[in-house]
């Protein structure tokens, strides 16, 4: 923390206009901290405007519409999983963890707080409050937190994130849990969603010890285990896995640092542009893919083909990474394979024995025999067949 | 209303459903609870209406917040109203303890109705440790495993109760019934 | 370079100059779709062994496990049909002490991605420990249908095996393009840019064509627009599940499906009809050998047996790392010795060399052990200059299980290229390079000498205390 200026909260206000808004959730900060080193990406959540919604309405919509059966299913395992007054989870904790019969106090943060940005406030206070109890290994201190509240600062901007469980053992360690509905069967779950919750549990566990330090604790009373709720089978019967997350917390901790100043980027933006300006309903498709293009100049981004699996403008950013020839439309590979080429074009030049700049001298000396072996393996081949 | 009568906790609309089917035999479509505390509040306010019952949402909290979803009878003690840290899993005890006893009354007396508790207090059951350990529902055996696990729990939230319904006793009338506002934060950081 | 000639030119690049699969003459194309979050049943199955003869069951609820159940019967027949026939032609192979049964063919089944194949797995998973008695007892065909398709998603994990071929995992076998590896796992869109309409660019012909999913995992907005149909028949049916109540209210159900199976089964066989048309390459001979043993095995412990261990002892984890890994290189080696596009690699890796036979000394004779032996040399003129060290084994592709020949002599030549002496490591040869013609050496070699065993029993060090479990029914005991 070099600089701590103050963000301008109107002004961020004014670029989101009637732009949709994203509910601050830790699955979205999870989803957003793979695009940390994107700025408008950064802009956008800071503003919290929800980019998957942006460029509904013109071409480059994305096709993120989430199934209905994923929510209900969702829906209907968590409560399942609370039923009984928590007797459920308090269950699996006892046989997991070694939770004793007196560790069941419970608090509930979802049901009795306005669901506002207030309530929201109010349960991060609440939050603090018991993690510090927790931290002192104070007698009073709950065993199960239910929708804690944590904060973080997303490049200088403060920010609150609701979440799923935090589970202490008296004088124990404090675990993260997180409910997901996939089936795991054999022990095994589908990689990429088990991963994607690991990610979520960890960026939680990473924002409790955070919390923990502010408060005065230590943070090594943060377990680097996650507890992971799934349903055994076919079924919705829950079982628990306690699965390590330290490498991942590392990241996550890794990831938002390395997201950039949101002040910096909103004085990047020229006047009367912004979200505002590129949302449904703020013009016509091409005044709004304009603005949306005029944000992505003046800010900037960083396009990688992963964008493409979360992130509402990576069709817009494909476009641009087409026109330009960027080597990153293949992916990383790519860029290592073409050290020094500036485009896909340059690289078809270089290879058909275009002279080479220094910095090319490498790429086009590969790029040059390559071409050379693959016109005489396709003679001989021709030969052959 | 009956239901909660004889749950005697704070309960949600699916609780209160699942047991007026198995100890009346009557469907409550719990979504119907949507609007009650709306409508509950209503007739509060209403002067014409002079009922002395209402259906109103549990306290929670250090706040002494009124609870969605955890619905309680206006003519229980404050104490029985409120919802503190212990009191999810005691409050699932002490029903379980009322199921147990209300099917070891109905045994004998209808069948049917028998039947149904016994499957609604076999899920109560199944988190008390001790328990289920017979894999058969059997209500004197439960009830001992609640009373064991109460035991331990109870104390603690007792006098929780009693300190809180305390600070409720201070509050309005009003408030005392349908829950406090929820209080301003001073944006000030590093409390 | 050839994923930036792809994207100058508007269309994908060949990278292979043969087919490194078989595609046999009667297939079986598969397609499913699936429900959201519901991972082991099938909303949809779609099905057919030629392009105009396409069969569609649809389970109308699939988290119902009677509607979906009673929909993958419907399919277990003609599968089971058609899966087991080629087992029936079969001959007994004796080598030394040990005989096999090894069948003509296989059946294959022909499907869009690693995703069906995924389900494949999950559904053989699902049923293939089913109860046969109690009261949720299942019908023995969806068992056995069960049990082959959790061998077939077993043995998709061989690499270069034929059993089951994902067109997309075909396509990219053969063809780079510019989409990333993210975009190409849809098989429209890398269609699309592989045959792109005259005129379009590869890259706006696959933005065009990603639009259109190929399951089984449902996207967009699609769930969303079952959900009423599924509600409504849900309605209708009134909790009931037998054929004769079910069926009549499928229609708009079937409505929604039907032109998603089509599009997936088209896209199947016009990707598989354009693969056909490419040479096979020699060695899948042998893999398709592999898997007709594989089968065969299967089929008779199918007759047999009929039960499966799910997670594997720690012997069966260890040879089976070992043995993909090994059948992996066997098959790169395969693919690169075959066909000489895919040997570019290896030659600028400077694990190959490449050039004009110069000179070929096939009477060489050297003190081997005291004796005068034959050692063949030749020389080979590399345009190319040769970065291997001396003294390194490379293998000739036109003889890649043979003897190896050691790098003996690299002298520089005008032009920037080199000349490369090269010893045969043995005396007895059935026929060397021809001066003049070109010739390849690499490090690849696919023979299986230095393959060693295994212990048959594991040490016992990694004996489990106990026999693994029996699978268990994965089932929920309340299902409802």
């Amino acid at each position: 923390m070099t600089k701590k200026r103050g963000i301008d909260q109107g002004r961020l206000d004014a670029i989101r206009g009637k732009a949709q808004q994203r509910t601050p959730t830790v699955r979205a900060l999870a989803n957003f901290s793979g695009h940390t080193p994107c700025p408008t990406a950064t802009l956008a959540f800071a503003a919290e405007v929800d980019l998957d919604q942006l460029p509904n309405g013109t071409a480059y919509e994305m096709p993120f519409g989430a199934s209905p059966y994923h929510f209900s299913r969702g829906e209907s395992f968590e409560a399942l999983v609370k039923r009984d007054r928590y007797g459920l989870l308090l269950g699996l904790l006892r046989d997991q963890l070694g939770f004793a019969v007196s560790d069941a106090k419970v608090v509930d943060l979802r049901s009795a707080y306005p669901k506002n940005r207030e309530g929201l406030r109010l349960r991060a206070h609440e939050t603090r409050r018991l993690l510090a109890e927790i931290a002192r290994k104070d007698p009073d201190a709950v065993n199960l937190i239910d929708g804690a509240v944590l904060s973080t600062e997303i490049g200088g901007k403060p920010a609150y994130f609701e979440a799923d469980s935090l589970a202490a053992r008296f004088g124990g360690e404090l675990h993260v849990g997180e409910i997901k509905s996939f089936p795991v069967v054999d022990e095994r779950g589908d990689p990429e969603k088990v991963g994607a919750a690991l990610d979520q549990a960890s960026m939680y566990a990473h924002l409790t010890c955070a919390t923990v330090t502010e408060v005065g604790g230590n943070d090594a009373i943060v377990a680097r285990d996650a507890l992971l709720i799934t349903p055994k089978n076919v079924g919705l019967t829950p079982t628990m896995s306690i699965v390590p997350i330290a490498k991942r917390m590392a990241r996550a901790a890794r990831l938002l640092a390395a997201a950039p100043d949101v002040q910096d980027l909103i004085e990047q933006l020229p006047p009367r542009s912004g979200f505002a300006y590129a949302c449904e309903g703020a013009g016509e498709e091409a005044s709004r893919l304009e603005a949306i293009h005029t944000m992505l100049d003046a800010v900037g981004n960083h396009y990688t083909p992963d964008c493409l699996k979360d992130c509402g403008l990576a069709r817009i950013c494909r476009e641009r990474a087409f026109q330009a020839g960027a080597p990153m439309l293949v992916g990383t590979k790519a860029i290592r394979l073409l050290p020094g080429v500036i485009g896909l074009e340059r690289a078809e030049e270089l290879a058909s024995g275009a002279p080479a700049a220094a910095t090319e001298r490498a790429a086009a000396d590969q790029l040059a025999r390559a071409e050379r072996l693959y016109g005489r393996a396709l003679r001989a081949a021709g030969g052959n067949a | 209303m009956a239901s909660l009568n004889e749950l005697e906790v704070p309960s949600s609309p699916r609780e209160i459903a699942d047991y007026a089917l198995a100890r009346f035999g009557r469907t409550v479509d719990y979504r119907a609870f949507a609007s009650i505390r709306r409508d509950e509040r209503r007739a509060y306010d209403s002067k014409r209406t002079s009922r002395n019952v209402y259906i109103v949402p549990a306290l929670e909290g250090r706040w002494l917040l009124p609870a969605r979803g955890r619905f309680t009878l206006s003519e229980w003690p404050i104490e029985q109203r409120l919802i503190g840290p212990h009191s999810l899993r005691v409050d699932h005890l002490k029903v379980a303890i009322n199921i147990a006893g209300q099917l070891a009354w109905m045994t004998g007396r209808d069948a049917e109705r028998a039947d149904a508790l016994s499957h609604l207090l076999a899920n109560y059951a199944r988190s008390i440790p001790g328990a289920m350990d017979e894999g058969s529902t059997d209500p004197e055996r439960i009830t001992g495993a609640a009373r064991a696990e109460l035991e331990v729990l109870r104390g603690d939230d007792d006098q929780w109760r009693a300190q809180t319904a305390e600070r409720v006793a201070r509050l309005p009338a009003e408030e005392q019934l349908w829950g406090a506002a929820p209080p301003h934060l001073v944006e000030a950081q590093g409390e | 370079m050839l994923a930036a000639r792809a994207h100058v030119q508007g269309r994908a690049q060949r990278s292979a100059s043969l087919r490194h699969r078989r595609l046999i003459e009667d297939p079986m194309a598969i397609v499913f779709w699936q429900l959201g979050a519901e991972l082991f049943s099938a909303a949809a199955i779609g099905y057919g062994r030629t392009p105009s003869d396409l069969t569609i069951e649809i389970a109308g609820d699939p988290r119902n496990r009677d509607l979906a159940f009673r929909a993958l019967l419907e399919f277990a027949g003609p599968f089971i049909e058609y899966f087991e026939a080629p087992a029936e032609d079969r001959e007994t192979i004796t080598k030394g002490n040990y005989s096999f049964d090894r069948s003509a063919s296989i059946p294959q089944l022909i499907v869009a991605n690693t995703g069906t194949i995924a389900m494949i797995g999950n559904l053989g998973r699902r049923l293939a420990y089913l109860s046969t008695d109690g009261p949720y007892a299942a019908d023995p065909q969806l068992i056995r249908l069960g049990q082959h398709f959790l061998f077939i998603a077993r043995h998709a994990l061989t690499p270069g095996q034929q059993l089951v071929v994902s067109m997309t995992d075909l396509t990219r076998e053969h063809w780079v393009t510019a989409l990333s590896e993210y975009e190409a796992a849809s098989l429209s869109a890398l269609d699309a840019y592989v045959q792109p309409p005259p005129g379009v660019h590869g890259f706006h012909a696959a933005t065009q064509a990603e639009a259109a999913p190929v399951g089984p995992q449902p996207e967009g907005e699609m769930d969303a627009e079952v959900e009423p149909l599924v509600d409504a028949f849900n309605e209708a049916r009134a909790k009931r599940t037998e054929p004769k109540v079910v069926l009549p209210l499928l229609g708009p159900i079937t409505e929604h499906y039907t032109p998603l199976v089509q599009h997936t089964f088209e896209l199947i066989w016009r990707v598989h009809e354009r693969e056909r048309a490419t040479p096979e390459a020699p060695s899948v001979q042998r893999r398709f050998d592999v898997d007709c043993d594989a089968y065969i095995r299967h089929i008779d412990w199918t007759n047999t047996v009929g039960r499966r261990r799910t997670r594997q002892t720690h012997r069966q984890a260890a040879m089976t790392v070992r043995e993909l890994e090994e059948a992996q290189s066997l098959l790169d080696a395969e693919e690169a010795t075959d066909d000489p596009v895919r040997m570019i690699g290896y030659l600028l890796d400077g694990k190959a060399l490449e050039g004009e036979v110069a000179r070929v000394d096939e009477n060489n004779r050297e003190v081997v052990n005291v004796r005068a032996v034959r050692r063949p040399l030749i020389a080979v003129s590399c345009e190319e200059p040769c970065r291997m060290p001396r003294g390194r084994t490379l293998y000739w592709t036109e003889q890649p299980q043979g003897k190896g020949w050691t790098v003996e002599e690299i002298t520089p030549a005008p032009g920037g290229g080199s000349t490369v002496t090269l010893k045969l490591l043995t005396g007895s040869f059935n026929a060397l390079p021809v001066v003049g013609e070109r010739a390849c050496f690499s490090i690849l070699h696919t023979g299986t000498h230095y393959r060693q065993k295994l212990p048959r029993d594991a040490p016992w060090t990694h004996t489990p205390a106990q026999a693994p479990e029996a699978p268990e029914n994965i089932e929920d005991s309340q299902a409802a």
